[in-house]
């Protein structure tokens, strides 16, 4: 019984630290990545909850799709930037 | 005129700290005032769980007792499908070509007959063990994202049948909702003799939209223009 209080305290832990870590990570990729952790995570939380239902949408949808969405719009967001970023050089060396 | 407006900042940020301090605390007593949960409609659920048609308590909740809540959560889909589709119309869906040296392809090989198999047996096995249309529906939706990576020709959003598709869990749920009226006189009240069929096909129809949904939103980001 203790055992499992401790897993439930360590899981605890490390929801807050790795959510608090998403605010405070400066790169968007470290973010997207802790993001897809924590969804793991809390998949784990949620099977010692005894909600396997949930654990499953949670790591499908929460962790795997939303991640992918995410790498996705990362993925577009940079190539946006280093072709302003090409533009703005264009523009200064002209 | 700067000294003041510093002081003015600190003030302001020592205002949002006591608010946001104020939320908490309230928060949390708020959570220690909340009376002990009595589980007199657990035990209401759990009681009539033969007469639901399916023997997974969750199941059971989701399409049966709050059936209604499930038929607006696919509308909330079929408007967020509605929503994205603008986005990949105009996409070329074969302009690239699968390469057969690429990796994502060859665990795509792998990954997604195995997946396939795991979202009918996730679909079949919800009425009695965790499981359903939505954790299939999500596996689903992985095998297209997939195959999306891996540049393989996978839906073409432009065709009615994949937007019959989309909205199918929706018009399986109206068709369900409009055979039992005539059956039970009642609004999403399945007879028990019928409620495990019913239940099967809304959720059969539930999983390919939700999947096609789910993809979209993903394609919509990765292919689709901005």
């Amino acid at each position: 019984m203790t055992g499992n209080l401790w897993i439930d305290i360590l899981l605890c832990l490390c929801v807050l630290f790795i959510a608090a870590s998403i605010f405070l990570v400066k790169n968007t990729f470290s973010a997207i990545v802790l993001f897809i952790s924590l969804g793991l995570v809390v998949t784990f939380c949620w099977i010692r909850l005894n909600a396997i239902d949930v654990a499953i949408a949670e790591a499908a949808i929460g962790s795997g799709l939303t991640g992918a969405m995410l790498v996705a719009a990362w993925r577009k967001l940079s190539s946006d930037n280093s072709k302003n970023q090409h533009r703005k050089d264009k523009e200064k060396s002209e | 005129m700067q000294t003041y407006w510093l002081v003015n900042q600190r003030a302001i940020n020592i205002l949002i700290i006591g608010l946001v301090s104020v939320l908490t605390v309230l928060l949390i007593v708020a959570f220690i005032e909340q009376p002990v949960h009595d589980n007199a409609l657990r035990t209401l659920a759990l009681d009539n769980l033969e007469k639901t048609g399916v023997s997974n308590p969750v199941t059971a909740v989701l399409l049966n007792y709050r059936a209604y809540d499930t038929y607006m959560e696919f509308a909330v889909f079929l408007c967020v499908a509605v929503a994205v589709v603008p986005y990949v119309l105009d996409v070329q869906v074969s302009a690239q070509k699968p390469s057969s040296e690429s990796q994502v392809l060859s665990i795509a090989k792998v990954f997604v007959p195995l997946s396939i198999i795991m979202g009918g047996y996730l679909l079949w096995i919800g009425s009695s063990q965790p499981g359903g249309a939505f954790q299939a529906s999500s596996l689903l939706a992985g095998c297209l994202v997939l195959l999306s990576l891996a540049n393989v020709k996978t839906i073409d959003f432009s065709k009615v049948r994949i937007r019959l598709l989309l909205s199918s869990g929706l018009l399986a749920f109206v068709a369900v909702i409009i055979l039992s009226f005539f059956q039970t006189r009642g609004f999403i009240i399945l007879q028990p003799t019928f409620a495990g069929a019913l239940i099967l096909f809304v959720e059969f129809f539930a999983t390919f939209a939700i999947s096609v949904t789910l993809f979209l939103c993903f394609e919509s980001i990765h292919k689709g223009h901005l």
